[in-house]
């Protein structure tokens, strides 16, 4: 190969690359905006907003306290971190009314378990390289939702939370 | 460090202009030029120019992309979000280019080289900033496997894979070790504590002092970030005076490591004593005191580690 074709060769990726990026380019998801986006899943799945409860620590977000038709105490919505670090900060509802999920994106867990969520995240991330899925695991949302239903309210138990984490509908507010 | 002897490089470092000292870059593009006419009598690419392309790349785009990421908030913040990229992380990719400029330009790129150099680039082409750092990553082993009588070359490898480590890989280490690492490091912070001031106590990663005021240990309070920072310091200034890896370096390691360590659990002591101290050393200037003071001290220490293993070889 000769000198000159290699360099341009090079150039012109280098170029390409730097173009790719530049269309690709996306607005960056403030977290608060994460805040709003389970709000609109919540809402649009049938709850009702009731009010705005603490701040998680660590995160700058209010827990969502909501009402579900049927369900004869409300729903809370807690914002934690991926990493579960919060764990010790937080103050869950009474266990014998209360049913606790965490939920990242489509999976559910019965107990904050780091290893499954960095799985997903991982996944999720290498499926965003290749442009092959909407969510943003790796942006500035790097929350699980603990989700707190009374027991037997299946109408709260149901919901799919998944479109929150998509970047699509985070922006299409 | 030799004169480069740099047929063929003129196009890398004009892509790079901005980023070179007039020094540097005279010297290149003046040896550059004296062999550009050798070049286009058709010899074929030293694989180090393939290598200094590839890296060239991958900096370009990462510049790239911190300064579109600044551009959606204010064109102010885009020489703020530049300076983000980290003294030390420009610091080591300096190292990487200076190292592949002055390394063995005689070994001539392989086809398979040139392939797995445009396949690496190809993938910058998609539209995300994560194949950046697996990329770079997958350039350091090319070059430590190709590198192999080229001290240089292999020498910006490690830097490369240094970079890429502090940017991507540590962050999934950390992500699976987070919990226990914070436990860990508020143990260490809880105990200094407690011989301090009785009556402390600390669990998990949340410590409480007798007067009520508290500290929860999050991972951007962590050792870790600091840490995997202060060790790309150490890889680039060894890796720069000598490419020759000794036990010795790997002491000057262990020192640079406790240092920042030391640093960090000092900082958590005093953003636990009482509010003032704490509002003081996490968001007033004891933030920037510490920033300032601990990267100095990990480079001083760098910088002197490795004069004393030049010296005695």
């Amino acid at each position: 190969m000769r000198v000159w074709a290699a360099h341009a060769l090079f150039a012109t990726i280098l170029v390409g690359s730097l173009a790719a990026r530049e269309r690709a380019a996306m607005t960056p998801i403030p977290s608060d905006a994460f805040e709003s986006a389970v709000l609109r899943v919540a809402t649009s799945e049938g709850l009702e907003f009731r009010k705005y409860g603490a701040k998680t620590t660590g995160t700058k977000l209010r827990t969502l306290v909501l009402d579900a038709v049927g369900c004869s105490q409300p729903v809370f919505v807690l914002f934690r971190l991926a990493t579960f670090e919060d764990e010790a900060t937080i103050k869950s509802t009474p266990e014998h009314s209360y049913l606790s999920q965490y939920i990242y994106i489509d999976r559910k867990f019965d107990k904050p378990s780091l290893r499954p969520v960095l799985i997903q995240r991982i996944k999720y991330g290498l499926l965003s390289m290749f442009g092959s899925t909407d969510y943003a695991p790796y942006s500035n949302i790097p929350f699980v939702l603990q989700v707190e239903t009374p027991v037997n309210c299946r109408v709260a138990e149901k919901i799919n939370w998944s479109p929150a984490w998509s970047r699509s509908f985070i922006v299409s507010q | 460090l030799r004169d480069p002897i740099d047929a063929g490089l003129e196009a890398p470092i004009a892509a790079l202009w901005p980023f070179l000292s007039g020094e540097q870059l005279s010297v290149l593009a003046t040896r550059a030029s004296t062999n550009a006419g050798e070049a286009r009598h058709g010899l074929d690419l030293p694989r180090r120019d393939v290598l200094l392309w590839v890296c060239a790349i991958i900096f370009l785009n990462q510049v790239f992309a911190a300064v579109n990421e600044a551009s959606w908030a204010s064109p102010e913040l885009v020489l703020s979000d530049i300076a983000a990229v980290g003294v030390f992380q420009l610091m080591a990719w300096y190292a990487v280019f200076r190292l592949l400029a002055y390394s063995d330009r005689a070994p001539v790129a392989q086809p398979w080289d040139v392939l797995i150099a445009l396949t690496l680039c190809l993938l910058l082409l998609l539209p995300t900033d994560r194949p950046i750092w697996v990329v770079a990553t997958v350039a350091a082993v090319v070059a430590w496997i190709c590198g192999g009588g080229d001290p240089r070359l292999r020498a910006a490898g490690t830097v490369l894979a240094a970079i890429s480590a502090q940017k991507f890989w540590g962050h999934i280490l950390f992500g699976l070790f987070a919990l226990p690492l914070l436990r860990a490091e508020t143990a260490v912070v809880g105990t200094i504590l407690q011989v301090a001031r009785t009556g402390t106590v600390w669990k998990d990663n949340v410590i409480t002092l007798p007067n009520g005021h508290g500290i929860v240990v999050y991972s951007g309070c962590s050792s870790f970030h600091n840490l995997s920072m202060a060790l790309l310091c150490w890889v680039t200034v060894i890796a720069v005076r000598n490419q020759n890896w000794q036990t010795r370096d790997l002491k000057i390691g262990y020192a640079v490591g406790l240092t920042m360590v030391f640093c960090n659990v000092a900082r958590l002591c005093l953003m636990a004593w009482n509010a003032d101290l704490y509002h003081y050393w996490h968001d007033g200037a004891g933030a920037q005191i510490f920033a300032i003071g601990a990267s100095v001290s990990v480079l001083v220490i760098s910088l002197y580690g490795s004069s004393l293993t030049t010296r005695s070889t």
